[in-house]
């Protein structure tokens, strides 16, 4: 009992001995990590590259309307479609053109009506749909004696799956 | 007994009538024979054919062959709409949005828009993304807009390219970051 009572202090102080290095062993790998160098490199790429307009000052920044605050929402769509045009190059330039051509030419505002599919529009299509569908039936109809005749056929010799494709 | 056989002809009957009704009223309709139309879809519709419902609808509603009258128009799309059929959520939609029969409501529209979109019909697709272009009934989204205007003018149904002009329209608003968020989205789905 008293043995115990000596050794137990003795690996308590082993242990906590132990512990320490292998923390500050850890620490040290961690901070040798090739991940945590990056964290110790300051600022990320883009702010080495942001302050070019200040190195070249002979190519000003793009000009930029601002947004009326208050504006009615054909002034709105009119600075959406002005301001896409100018930045054209920074997104789909054949597709912005046309879109600010046909907004302009189709005078602005009235061009939302244009755009909606009306009820005639999805009769149209309803009836479209209706016929091909019935069409398709049809076509499926008369298909199915073939495929009654495949299916004689192969009842007469050894069933195979392959057979099924030509239906 | 006598009666279930009885029953069960009566439904055999009537189950072979219903798509020689509904083809024939097509057909009359396809002539601009609207009453003849009227007179094939009217059964049906009262039996609770939701094709038949949205295209009867659809005559009230345009006062074909019969005097305009939205508020049947507008029974006959909830009821078509109820029971799932597309085009039916299509006319509901479009009348909410346009207040024919009822108060306007945008966010019914987009709603019952939706619901159609998600179906594959053309026509609810654009204009599912024409409300989320000009944020009415939804919140305003680009991106949104985008997808919808894509599914539609990828549709194999009738006329996309008013939904293709649309999209070019939508394009010229749009930032080259959005347009690849809003491609992003569209691989997803």
């Amino acid at each position: 009992m008293a043995a115990h009572l000596s050794i137990g202090p003795t690996l308590s102080a082993s242990l906590v001995a132990l512990l320490g290095l292998a923390l500050v062993a850890g620490a040290a790998h961690f901070l040798n990590r090739p991940g945590s160098e990056v964290q110790t490199v300051p600022g990320p790429k883009s702010m080495a590259t942001a302050p070019q307009s200040l190195v070249e000052p002979s190519s000003p920044p793009k000009k930029v309307v601002p947004i009326p605050t208050r504006a009615p929402r054909a002034n709105r769509k009119a600075y959406d479609a002005d301001n896409a045009a100018r930045n054209g190059a920074n997104a789909a330039p054949g597709l912005l053109g046309i879109a600010a051509q046909t907004y302009r030419t189709q005078g602005g505002a009235g061009v939302a009506e244009n755009k909606i599919y009306s009820l005639a529009d999805a009769m149209h299509d309803a009836v479209w749909r209706k016929n091909t569908s019935a069409k398709l039936m049809i076509l499926m109809s008369q298909r199915r004696p073939l495929c009654a005749t495949d299916a004689e056929n192969s009842a007469t010799s050894t069933p195979s799956i392959g057979l099924r494709t030509t239906c | 007994m006598r009666y279930i056989l009885l029953f069960t002809i009566l439904i055999s009957v009537w189950t072979g009538a219903v798509p020689a009704d509904m083809d024939a009223g097509i057909e009359a309709y396809e002539r601009g024979d609207y009453g003849v139309a009227r007179a094939a879809w009217a059964p049906l519709a009262s039996a609770g054919d939701p094709m038949a419902q949205y295209f009867l609808g659809h005559l009230y509603a345009k006062g074909q062959g019969i005097a305009r009258d939205h508020g049947k128009a507008l029974v006959l799309f909830r009821a078509s709409a109820s029971q799932g059929e597309p085009y039916g959520q299509f006319a509901l939609g479009y009348v909410y949005e346009h207040g024919q029969g009822i108060e306007s409501n945008a966010g019914e529209a987009a709603r019952w828009y939706r619901s159609a979109a998600e179906q594959g019909i053309l026509p609810a697709q654009n204009n599912l993304a024409l409300m989320y272009e000009q944020g009415r009934g939804v919140a305003r989204n680009y991106v949104q807009a985008y997808y919808w205007y894509v599914r539609g003018a990828r549709s194999s149904g009738l006329n996309p390219t008013k939904a293709a002009a649309n999209l070019e329209h939508l394009i010229g608003k749009m930032t080259p970051a959005e347009i690849a968020v809003a491609e992003r989205f569209l691989d997803k789905r």
